[in-house]
């Protein structure tokens, strides 16, 4: 706790900070015992200026906070800087931190705004996610979740609609500037509604928090979309037609100087060539939506009706900013319970196969499938990358005040 | 073998029978697919670099990489021998291999050489190293200005530039990082 200092021998220089409206306020004051402290300069009622900050850094030595009472009576709490350097530092993540925690607010502000629920879900679930790449941690006899997305679409097949959560999230192993093993998911789900409204919500959403952006203009830009086949026609120069072939995938890797093993399924060539030529380059002059993924990546979204000569897609689009950094995942839910149970029992297998733990089926989720769910669209978004997106930081590391 | 969580920064690595370290790391999960680990990877004898994207489940093989001290010996022009301190064995490296550290050689100097699979790969000399002046026009005493500069031959045959006030014979510190001349200094001791 900063203790109350009322007892100087003289003027002395001290920092402090203010909460207004606008933002953080920071001073340079002068005291003296005699009275009020007074603002010492000017510059001091200004927005937080980091290169006025780092000027006087060295001549800052106190802490300060002011405490307004009930009665009217103000008070100044400080405390000591241990050391040099502490000021500009700790202004600089102050202001970060600061900016995480109001893209928080303002996130649940649209979604209140725009009528949605904010729910929430069991953090330890009995049957965490199914797909066969992810995993979490043991917790007693439950799981952490990796998503809250079974149980939000039980509350959406039970009438709670439209529902938004921020939800932390867990992921085993998923370590790098981009992924964390604890994270924070937005999700938010609407029944008879398509990806269409997925991509109004997302596009609206992004120009709400664009303000606190600090590259507010690429931020009100609307997404661009662009077909997935589009791109590696585009980047590669690859017709794709079909997602059992791997032969095509196998010569273009070639053809780019890259080796390949017999044993990679289409899925991983196909992210091989989509990781290292086509990624980099999405979303780097606006926010950029990729759509009709492959339908073997369909995961819960629904397939898509096969054009004939084409590769077969689902519903599903995930959004990219600033040269590669996937940011949400979209999906036009797949309702069949029947479809779902056979896609849950073939990751089951593919899981088996891979040595890995095989969670049961949710079979709460699966009834509430069976029951009749409405056409609907979810998406899932990562608010810690979107908060660094929004900073202009690629690093999630910035951004999170304890790593 | 390595699994791609063990994967770090400087950490060596051998690839198609040549060696790598690694200077990038970072690991990506496409949507919600097999995750990756991408890396940078800087060839230890060409020194180009290039970009490389692990399955995570995949391994590398750690390439056998070692430093020994050894003592510069005699040079015929093209092949560079060296004495390993331990073991007296002789290796010849050529001038290719030795890169800029040909420039600081003087004989018994010691430096670390690096070894893949048996053979000698590149050459680290310390950051700092005396030399004499062999060649240069005759030093302007009381002219202590270090802004202008002349041109100077040491001894190992390196062309450098050197403060006018120095003179033939004298002996200098170089930095090896730069290749530029630091400071005036005595003869060391033994040379």
């Amino acid at each position: 706790m900063p203790e109350w200092i009322g007892t100087f021998k003289s003027r002395i220089s001290i920092a402090a900070f203010f909460e207004s409206g606008h933002g953080t306020v920071a001073g340079l004051l002068e005291w003296s015992n005699e009275g009020e402290a007074h603002l010492h300069d000017t510059s001091a009622t200004l927005e937080l200026a980091p290169e006025w900050v780092a000027d006087l850094a060295s001549d800052i030595r106190y802490w300060a906070a002011f405490h307004f009472g009930r009665d009217g009576t103000r008070r100044l709490y400080c405390r000591p800087i241990a050391a040099r350097g502490e000021t500009e530092r700790h202004l600089r993540y102050r202001e970060r931190y600061l900016r995480r925690w109001r893209i928080h607010q303002e996130i649940r502000r649209w979604f209140l705004n725009a009528g949605f629920l904010e729910t929430d879900t069991p953090v330890r679930v009995p049957c965490p996610g199914m797909e066969p790449y992810l995993d979490t941690f043991a917790a007693g006899d439950r799981f952490l979740r990796t998503s809250p997305e079974l149980h939000m679409k039980r509350l959406l097949a039970a009438g709670f609609d439209p529902i938004f959560q921020i939800a932390p999230c867990f992921r085993a192993g998923d370590k790098g500037t981009q992924h964390r093993e604890e994270f924070l998911m937005l999700e938010w789900y609407r029944l008879f509604a398509d990806l269409g409204h997925l991509v109004d919500d997302l596009g609206s959403l992004l120009t709400h928090l664009a303000p606190l952006s600090t590259d507010p203009e690429y931020f009100r830009r609307p997404p661009k979309i662009v077909r997935s086949v589009s791109l590696f026609r585009e980047y590669l120069g690859l017709n794709l037609t079909d997602h059992t072939d791997p032969a095509p995938l196998r010569a273009c890797l070639e053809h780019k100087g890259m080796s390949w093993d017999p044993e990679d399924d289409w899925d991983t060539l196909y992210f091989l060539l989509f990781l290292n030529f086509i990624e980099p380059k999405l979303g780097l002059d606006a926010p950029t939506i990729v759509t009709d993924y492959p339908a073997s990546q369909a995961a819960l979204a629904k397939k898509a009706p096969q054009r004939p000569g084409e590769l077969p897609t689902c519903y599903r689009f995930e959004l990219y900013v600033h040269g590669g950094i996937e940011l949400a995942n979209a999906f036009y839910e797949l309702t069949d319970a029947d479809e779902q149970r056979a896609r849950f029992e073939a990751d089951r297998a593919h899981r088996a196969a891979l040595d890995k733990v095989v969670y049961a089926c949710d079979e709460d989720f699966l009834a509430a499938l069976a029951g009749g769910l409405p056409p609907a669209a979810g998406i899932a978004l990562g608010v810690d990358r979107l908060t660094a997106a929004l900073l202009g930081e690629r690093a999630l590391a910035p951004i999170l005040p304890f790593g | 073998m390595i699994k791609t969580d063990q994967f770090r920064k400087r950490l060596k690595i051998e690839i198609d029978g040549e060696p790598y370290v690694m200077v990038d790391v970072d690991f990506v999960r496409p949507g919600k697919g097999q995750g990756f680990v991408r890396t940078k990877l800087k060839n230890l004898m060409s020194g180009s670099t290039v970009e490389r994207t692990f399955k995570s489940n995949e391994t590398a093989k750690p390439a056998s990489v070692s430093d020994n001290d050894m003592q510069f010996l005699y040079d015929d022009g093209t092949e560079f021998t060296f004495m390993n301190m331990q073991t007296y064995d002789q290796v010849a490296i050529t001038r290719e291999t030795l890169g800029d550290a040909v420039n600081y050689l003087y004989e018994n100097m010691i430096v670390s050489v690096s070894f893949f699979n048996e053979m000698p790969i590149g050459v680290e000399v310390p950051n700092f190293v005396e030399l004499e002046i062999t060649e240069c026009e005759p030093g302007i005493k009381g002219n202590s200005a270090t802004n202008t500069m002349k041109p100077a031959i040491v001894s190992s045959g390196y062309r450098l530039n050197v403060p006018l006030f120095v003179d033939q014979n004298e002996w200098i510190r170089i930095d090896t990082r730069t290749g530029d001349y630091v400071e005036r200094c005595k003869r060391p001791e033994g040379r």
